[in-house]
């Protein structure tokens, strides 16, 4: 229901944009940039990298403002030119292998989230979802994180809703194939002590 | 329902996206099936925990970089609308050189042949081009036998063959009877003709060579019979 009148308000400000207004495209950049950071920085995984992207999907949706089709939701336009830069960024990556120093202390840093898993649950989740395969990481951070309809997910990337609906799902259960044991390990040892939750 | 299909229901289930047709089946089967229960549960902590995730922002001074780039992309737009060059251009001599020489050799024939002395060169090439000729007001010497010929207006191919036949005709039996002796004494001008005491073949280009004979004909010519037009 809020969707419509978000949708006049990006199609106003492309007008501008269009027009030259520079005001506006800086509005439709405080409007976007954290929602594109929030699904490029999960699928790249780098911050650095992630924050890049964005900048070059806003200068893509600069340089080519006079080819924006008022038909089309602003939003599914700019989310695909992000997730295809991100995607040619992936792709880059695996033919240069980086490796991150702060990666490689996972071990204990993961054995302590685990002792805390309530509290810590979307640190946890967080890590589950950076493990899925890409097409259906894209398609849950869509849908279930960035809480963007079925439709729109299918349009932004260009698969029919069918697909999507099995994507989200599939990459669902593949979260509590992960999270389960840690889960019930966690509540067996919860019980099997006699000290409270919250101590731990 | 068994639980494998419950199972494969049960994340659309705890995010509410379930078909009413469908929920009462599955919530009559979880009030039974307590593995299924702790499924659900585990849907659940994760659907509460999507709403918690931390969410991801970018830096303080993303818009101050991005407009930086953006105003790179403006500079780079109005250079090309206005067609200026990236760089001064580079003239190399190897590219100027050909370039320079034709350009003088150019003007050195311009020079030659508007001259003081070449300028009636000029003059002829203007004359005949300039609408001001007014030539065609008078009779002018036919110069192009051939193209008057064509002009005639009863010319036809037919009547020039047979006119060259009957020349040729006459000049064999002239050469034949030894005619050829008084026509050389009292014009002078069958000399080279005279040589020749063979009778000639016929050729189209013959004629070409033998005015004279036409000349000394010329009272039987078609068209000295027609308005005595001698050539």
């Amino acid at each position: 229901m809020s969707k419509e009148p978000e949708k006049d308000i990006d199609y106003s400000l492309m007008r501008a944009v269009q027009n030259g207004d520079m005001v506006a495209f800086n509005e439709l950049v405080d409007r976007y940039k954290d929602r594109l950071m929030n699904v490029i920085g999960r699928m790249l995984l780098s911050r650095d990298d992630a924050e890049d992207v964005v900048q070059e999907t806003f200068v893509r949706v600069y340089q080519h403002r006079q080819s924006f089709n008022f038909q089309h939701c602003f939003s599914t336009w700019i989310y695909t030119i992000g997730l295809n830069l991100a995607r040619n960024e992936l792709r880059k990556r695996k033919k240069f292998k980086f490796y991150d120093i702060t990666e490689m202390k996972g071990n204990e840093a993961e054995f302590a989230v685990e002792m805390k898993l309530p509290n810590r649950l979307p640190q946890v989740l967080n890590a589950a979802i950076k493990g899925l395969p890409e097409k259906y990481r894209t398609a849950f951070i869509l849908r279930d994180i960035q809480e963007q309809p079925y439709e729109e997910v299918a349009k932004i990337l260009s698969i029919p809703l069918g697909t999507v609906k099995s994507r989200v799902n599939r990459a669902r259960m593949m979260l509590r194939d992960k999270l389960q044991p840690k889960m019930e390990s966690y509540n067996a040892l919860s019980k099997s002590t006699l000290l409270p939750v919250s101590l731990l | 329902m068994r639980c494998r299909k419950v199972r494969f229901y049960l994340s659309a289930y705890c995010n509410g996206e379930l078909s009413s047709r469908l929920k009462p089946a599955v919530s009559e089967h979880l009030s039974t099936c307590s593995a299924c229960r702790r499924e659900e549960a585990v849907y659940r902590s994760m659907s509460q925990a999507n709403g918690k995730l931390s969410t991801l922002t970018v830096s303080d001074n993303f818009n101050g970089k991005l407009l930086n780039r953006i105003a790179q992309e403006r500079f780079a737009e109005t250079r090309t609308k206005a067609f200026l060059p990236k760089r001064a251009p580079v003239i190399l001599w190897r590219q100027a050189i050909p370039a320079f020489v034709t350009t003088s050799l150019m003007i050195l024939l311009a020079i030659i042949a508007f001259s003081p002395k070449n300028i009636h060169l000029a003059d002829d090439i203007f004359a005949r081009r300039s609408a001001l000729n007014d030539s065609y007001l008078t009779v002018q010497p036919v110069d192009n036998v051939r193209r008057t010929a064509n002009l005639d207006k009863d010319w036809s191919l037919g009547s020039r063959l047979a006119w060259a036949e009957r020349m040729n005709r006459l000049s064999n039996a002239i050469v034949q009877q030894g005619a050829w002796r008084d026509i050389d004494r009292s014009y002078g001008l069958m000399t080279a003709s005279a040589q020749a005491p063979t009778p000639v073949p016929y050729v189209l280009g013959y004629y070409k060579v033998r005015p004279v004979v036409r000349t000394y004909m010329s009272l039987e010519s078609p068209s000295a019979k027609e308005g005595g037009r001698a050539y």
